[in-house]
């Protein structure tokens, strides 16, 4: 697929970006005063503009850094996660983009203590530091365009820490929230087809469902969060056992 | 009370300070030139935050009603980041009570109005990705998080259309005119000098008789098509509509 990546330049940016790269031919953004020096990189401030729509011209998917981007004062973290987000959603459904994949966190859900049985039914409890407050509305922009329709968004709340490898990785980190590399690149290739209706509450019919929030941590033991969403409708990892999937 | 109101030379401005004026000291704010004035009054962008702290110094209450509809970039800075301002503001200086407002579908959008009746205001928020809808929604869900880790009150009071009762029915420039005697323009209308006296009576409500630090009114005249619900604007804050606008949905 084609893809555009935002953020591509930050930490999370790049770290997606080589995950993703076997697979998928890339286009790199990031915001211009980040882009600039990096020739692979297209620059934009995700404005009201036409630059915005010549980014997604031809784009089959849009992997969105939500959340874990550049460091920035608060002003400009709820600008760019709010109208810098409004922004490429507008443009991506009027050029018929398909998919929308917003990488979220699970620091959103941090504050309900580990011995609960939290699934993506939860609640959001974001503080209003403004990194968490600005992925919070982030969501909330993402939720707003998929419940209209026109774009298929995957709001994927991942995993804390982030670490390189695989499964293995994320159980020896110690972390019980964490996410290895590896399985982000499962879990954002998974919801890159799946079928975002899939196992939907409501409906037997041919279902317009265009948002659902999946959380995204590593399949560890005694892992934080239940990996229901994955397994139900990113069909990963299977159900099992002690995840809480009935 | 001292009051800090933003947005204080929009159209539902004036209407507010007659509400309040002559009870409470305002310190009246807003991005336009200053109007002729008896108030203290300072020019301010509610998109900048150091500004916004600095008026809210010494106060014991922020009206917010700046409001930013067409453009995109300056909607999300007025009507999203100028909410988080706002309440930046209120932590700085412990202001415990804040007011704000927004269009009834920040809340009940085409989701809810398309579809449903009884709407009340304490739906979960659908505003749909209508500019100003959307933008006010995301500031109000700051206001509100806001309020989940301080110790302030906020009272969101929602209004739609807005009519001068003087006007109604009289010749050009009659808010409503067109729409007299065939249906209501609008089935979420107010007069402007009821919704001065709702944020009077949000204002003078004491803090303890909220049932939670976030409490939103739907703010409109007893109308008979029972699409919105207004009850709780009447019975939380006590207020009640003096102009009830029949004029806009009875034949002629």
């Amino acid at each position: 697929m084609r893809l555009l990546l935002t953020m591509a330049t930050s930490d999370l940016g790049r770290s997606v970006a080589d995950l993703l790269a076997p697979d998928h031919e890339l286009v790199l953004t990031d915001l211009s005063q980040h882009a600039e020096g990096h020739t692979d990189v297209i620059a934009s401030d995700l404005g009201d503009d036409e630059s915005t729509d010549a980014l997604v011209k031809g784009i089959d998917a849009i992997v969105h850094v939500g959340h874990g981007g550049h460091f920035a004062s608060a002003s400009d973290l709820l600008d760019i996660l709010t109208r810098g987000t409004y922004n490429l959603l507008m443009a991506a459904r009027s050029a018929g983009v398909g998919r929308f994949i917003n990488l979220s966190t699970l620091r959103l859900l941090a504050e309900y203590p580990e011995h609960l049985t939290v699934t993506e039914n939860w609640r959001p409890t974001p503080g209003v530091e403004p990194v968490i407050l600005s992925s919070h509305l982030c969501e909330y922009v993402c939720r707003e365009f998929g419940r209209e329709g026109g774009i298929k968004i995957a709001n994927l709340r991942l995993g804390f820490p982030i670490v390189d490898g695989d499964t293995a990785a994320a159980a020896a980190s110690g972390e019980s929230a964490a996410l290895a590399g590896d399985d982000l690149a499962t879990a954002i290739n998974a919801a890159l087809t799946a079928d975002l209706g899939l196992n939907a509450q409501s409906t037997d019919a041919p279902h317009p469902v265009s948002f659902r929030t999946v959380h995204v941590q590593s399949p560890i033991p005694n892992g934080r969060f239940l990996l229901k969403g994955a397994a139900s409708i990113l069909g990963l990892w299977g159900l099992r056992e002690g995840q809480g999937v009935a | 009370m001292n009051i800090l109101i933003l947005g204080g030379n929009g159209m539902l401005g004036p209407w507010v300070v007659d509400a309040l004026g002559d009870r409470h000291r305002l310190r009246i704010t807003d991005i336009g030139e200053p109007p002729p004035t008896n108030y203290e009054w300072l020019q301010l962008d509610v998109s900048n935050l150091d500004d916004v702290v600095g008026a809210a110094e010494g106060m014991d209450a922020i009206i917010n009603l700046s409001v930013l509809r067409p453009h995109r970039r300056i909607a999300f800075d007025v009507n999203t980041r100028g909410n988080y301002n706002m309440m930046v503001a209120a932590v700085t200086h412990g202001i415990q009570r804040v007011i704000n407002t927004g269009p009834h579908y920040q809340m009940a959008g085409p989701g809810y109005e398309d579809w449903d009746f009884d709407l009340n205001p304490d739906m979960p928020p659908q505003p749909g990705t209508r500019l100003y809808a959307h933008t006010k929604a995301l500031g109000q869900e700051i206001d509100r998080v806001f309020t989940t880790q301080h110790d302030i009150y906020l009272q969101t009071l929602l209004f739609y259309h807005l009519y001068d009762p003087a006007d109604i029915g009289h010749g050009p420039g009659g808010s409503g005119t067109e729409s007299l005697g065939q249906d209501m323009m609008t089935p979420y209308s107010i007069a402007w000098p009821d919704a001065g006296s709702a944020i009077r009576c949000a204002v003078e409500l004491p803090l303890e008789r909220l049932p939670s630090r976030s409490e939103t009114y739907m703010v409109f005249t007893d109308v008979p098509h029972g699409k919105f619900n207004n009850s709780k604007a009447r019975t939380q804050l006590g207020w009640q509509p003096r102009y009830h606008l029949e004029q806009l949905w009875t034949k002629k």
